[in-house]
């Protein structure tokens, strides 16, 4: 039984879902933790995806590839429909160009700079009517932020624009393989609604990718870790079976 | 040598078998498991630990035995020698327990996609193969969550083993988890 009642936006990844007791609740900003590998850009996508089939538009503000591939990286998926791009069902800005439109050229931002961009994230969101919203990755948005003060400030004033237009939103977050916490500069694990935690667990030469929630606002959900595959239908889960004797 | 008939039997009244064969009508009795399959109007998965599947797709086309509606899970042929066979899942190693069942729900869902007449039926070549690469512990875990999630998509699941090669403790939990055994 969940703890409050709110309505959910479900991810389409039906194992997740039900990990989450039926979704992500509406409105919550949610870290994609992991490093390399570990399937972030593909549960962002793959979110946005199904949001469309739900009758949900997407934007997916990318910083680490450009739009074309990030289209070609999905094609093998049977949910990809390149029509939803097309269409504008899912919108893809990256993220060098948005600067470059609002003139940010300075390697470090300043509150100004910050203000400049989420007003112009939030006229997109607004104006596109979009409902769910990825940012592939928010660590490279920090990088240009550089204090604790304004990560948070960023952080806050994004998470205000989905919370009010009823969206939700995956915020990447890029870690090293050894990394200790959830976030780079650990103030976007504090903010963040939600933490899912993606990893790669490499037990007897095997390197297999796990999934685990590590909180989420507004619902009771899952902690344990699951194995998570990629496969052509998406992202599937399977539980991590217990027997080895390893202090993971 | 286990008959089809035998088979069927015990698979109307139960949905995971432990079959014990010996070794020197294995092969037949895996072939007599595919034709019970075939005869039922069923989809085939097979999870292939002990011989690379390629050996079987050699004896089907030797007897004639149509394969397209069986799927293979390849735990044996790593990844020196993937074809692109649509009908061939390869696993890296017989230690990603987990990936083979995410494979299973896969071929599961992709089955009920394009072949919904047909109910699943899984084997499991074979438990003393997965006894070499993995703990009775984490294998006793693997067959329990298998089953779990097996159980509510009315599929059926076959698990082979060797009889010669089956050691009590292998034996004792193999028939724990199984709803019936079926010994040649």
């Amino acid at each position: 039984m969940d703890m409050i009642n709110l309505e959910r936006c479900k991810t389409g990844i039906g194992e997740l879902d039900s990990l989450l007791n039926g979704g992500i609740p509406r409105g919550n900003s949610v870290l994609i933790s992991g490093s390399c590998g570990t399937g972030k850009t593909t549960l962002s996508l793959e979110f946005l995806i199904h949001g469309v089939e739900n009758g949900e538009k997407g934007l997916y503000i990318s910083a680490t590839e450009i739009s074309s591939k990030v289209i070609k990286n999905m094609v093998p998926f049977q949910f990809f429909k390149e029509e939803y791009f097309d269409s504008g069902y899912i919108k893809i800005m990256d993220i060098p160009n948005i600067y470059s439109k609002l003139s940010l050229h300075k390697l470090e931002f300043e509150q100004e700079d910050i203000d400049k961009l989420i007003d112009y994230i939030a006229d997109i969101v607004k104006n596109g009517d979009f409902k769910r919203i990825a940012i592939d990755s928010l660590t490279s948005i920090c990088y240009r932020l550089r204090t604790e003060e304004k990560i948070r400030d960023f952080i806050i004033k994004f998470e205000e624009i989905v919370n009010k237009i009823g969206a939700t939103a995956l915020m990447v977050s890029e870690l090293l393989p050894n990394a200790k916490g959830y976030s780079q500069y650990g103030v976007e694990e504090a903010v963040a609604d939600g933490i899912i935690l993606l990893g790669n667990l490499k037990r007897r030469g095997d390197l297999l990718r796990t999934l685990q929630i590590i909180k989420m606002r507004g619902t009771s959900h899952s902690r344990a870790e699951y194995v998570m595959d990629i496969t052509p239908l998406g992202i599937m889960l399977s539980p991590l079976l217990k027997g080895w004797a390893v202090n993971q | 040598m286990i008959q089809t008939s035998e088979i069927q039997r015990v698979f109307q009244e139960n949905d995971v078998v432990l079959i014990k064969s010996s070794i020197n009508v294995y092969t037949k009795s895996i072939l007599e498991l595919m034709n019970f399959g075939l005869e039922n109007n069923k989809v085939i998965f097979y999870i292939s630990a002990t011989v690379p599947s390629s050996v079987f797709k050699t004896i089907f086309e030797s007897t004639g035995l149509p394969h397209e509606n069986i799927y293979f899970i390849d735990c044996t042929t790593y990844s020196f020698d993937i074809t692109q066979d649509p009908n061939t899942i390869v696993v890296e190693s017989p230690t990603m327990l987990e990936t083979i069942i995410i494979k299973v729900m896969y071929l599961n869902k992709i089955s009920r996609q394009n072949l919904p007449d047909k109910s699943p039926l899984i084997i499991v070549d074979s438990a003393n193969s997965l006894a070499i690469h993995n703990d009775l512990g984490i294998l006793s875990e693997f067959f329990h969550v298998l089953i779990t999630m097996v159980r509510p998509t009315g599929s059926k699941l076959a698990i082979l083993s060797i009889m010669e090669q089956l050691t009590d403790e292998l034996s004792h939990t193999l028939e724990l988890i199984s709803d019936t055994v079926l010994t040649e």
